[in-house]
């Protein structure tokens, strides 16, 4: 059996960045849905951990609230809570349907928000609909609060800006204007508990038929998910009826290319995307239209 | 080495045991206190043979770090027959020959008895959201929601 190991356990998010200030090499669990896979998988996982910290306690990460020009989403929050919250059904229809898509109902009811995003993977659902709905994230040692764009806070798969000492607290997210629509489209091996071979989170708001904002950001397309600009500068200020889903469809896949290069998954991948982009941008029109 | 002292109530008994921190919830339920009815499959949360009610919520057993369940309230397939009695869901997968193998059979029993738990009365398409997580390689599915869906109705009477 391995080195000595101690575990943590708060209720109180300061009594955890006590530990974190405190130890060193210790490694921090929430929903236990990815550290439970790499423990099991990587036989190095826990090499030279002194104590794993779990956080699945600490109640004041764990709410989703609205305050008067932004919706807090707690760390803790679990895919569960995010599926049927009605504040994130109503705002950031893109965010629910994402978190729906994600593992099996059992993954959802363990799962977190935030261990989705510190974990980093180039597929994690939640990051395209956060980076589309420009979350902040929400950063938290003994030395301070930090809060930088969810964007800007994953640099490379499985790689964050999340200091050793700190821990991702909450996202922010601005509540959108009147006249935002968005979506989330995925492509699996099948249904349910599978890791996205591609994806698409949409967020467009809408005046008088014209898209003013757009944002278009497919998952696993790129290392790190990011919004496609060109595509992006092709829908903004155009009538929804006029868009050419099609041909959107294609840009967004040369616009892939251009990004990663030619890859042994790019001919699966540029179809793939373009029919999402298709799909996203069908759905946009006519929810417009309904709308009208 | 560091063992940490766990406090739980299995069904509905309640236990005292020491862990190592790293001990995944499943092998503490099937190495230490015997419920090996509480299957592993994949042991990556992909197959749901380990599927548990912990605080009325089906998880996977596999994915549980023992001293993460600290004074939770956890049932397994153990926990469901009362009296001698079997549970109608139970019933049910041998009514409609829901099981082959039966190796799944537990996990797929304790996710729809979570299910029937928060939603006695749910359509074909909730049976098979909170049955989506557990995989079954003989019998192909369509009699295990029938039987869910039968457990339900009776339940329901």
């Amino acid at each position: 059996m391995a080195a000595d190991m101690n575990f943590y356990s708060s209720t109180d998010l300061q009594y955890a960045l006590e530990i974190l200030d405190d130890e060193e090499n210790i490694k921090v669990v929430a929903g236990g849905t990815d550290f439970l896979v790499d423990m099991k998988e990587e036989e190095d996982f826990l090499a030279g951990c002194s104590g794993i910290l779990d956080l699945t306690n600490i109640e004041e990460l764990k709410g989703i609230e609205k305050r008067d020009d932004h919706v807090e989403i707690g760390a803790l929050v679990t895919h569960r809570e995010l599926v049927r919250s009605d504040i994130i059904q109503e705002h950031y229809p893109a965010l629910a349907q994402a978190a729906r898509t994600i593992g099996s109902t059992q993954i959802r009811n363990r799962g977190t928000i935030g261990g989705n995003i510190c974990n980093a993977a180039a597929c994690a659902d939640t990051f395209g609909p956060l980076v589309a709905f420009e979350a902040d994230v929400e950063l938290e040692s003994l030395a301070g609060t930090r809060v930088m764009p969810a964007q800007e806070f994953v640099e490379w798969p499985y790689q964050t800006k999340l200091r050793d000492d700190e821990l991702l607290t909450r996202f922010r997210l601005p509540l959108p204007e009147a006249g935002t629509f968005s979506s989330f489209q995925k492509i699996g091996r099948r249904q349910a508990v599978a890791i996205t071979r591609v994806s698409l989170a949409l967020a467009a708001r809408v005046e008088g038929n014209v898209v003013k904002d757009i944002r278009v950001v497919p998952g696993s397309a790129t290392p790190v998910p990011q919004p496609f600009s060109r595509v992006e500068s092709s829908i903004r200020n155009s009538r929804t009826a006029a868009l050419e889903p099609e041909k959107l469809g294609e840009m967004a896949a040369e616009e892939m290319v251009e990004i990663t290069g030619e890859r042994w998954s790019t001919p699966y991948k540029k179809p793939a995307l373009s029919t999402l982009v298709r799909r996203a941008v069908r759905a946009l029109q006519e929810e417009v239209k309904a709308d009208e | 080495m560091s063992e940490i002292a766990v406090n739980m109530t299995i069904n509905d008994e309640q236990i005292e045991i020491e862990v190592d921190p790293r001990e995944r919830l499943l092998d503490t339920l099937r190495e230490r206190l015997d419920l090996t009815g509480t299957k592993e499959g994949c042991g990556i949360g992909e197959c749901g043979a380990c599927t548990v009610i912990m605080d009325g919520r089906a998880v996977n057993a596999c994915l549980v770090l023992t001293p993460q369940a600290q004074h939770s309230e956890i049932i397994t397939i153990e926990g469901l027959k009362v009296d001698g009695e079997l549970d109608p869901l139970q019933k049910s997968f041998i009514d409609h020959q829901a099981v082959q193998c039966g190796f799944c059979t537990p996990g797929m029993i304790m996710s729809a008895r979570a299910l029937l738990d928060m939603n006695p009365d749910p359509d074909r398409e909730e049976i098979e959201t909170a049955l989506e997580g557990n995989l079954c390689r003989c019998t192909g599915y369509k009699q295990i929601v029938d039987a869910v869906e039968a457990a339900a109705a009776e339940e329901g009477e």
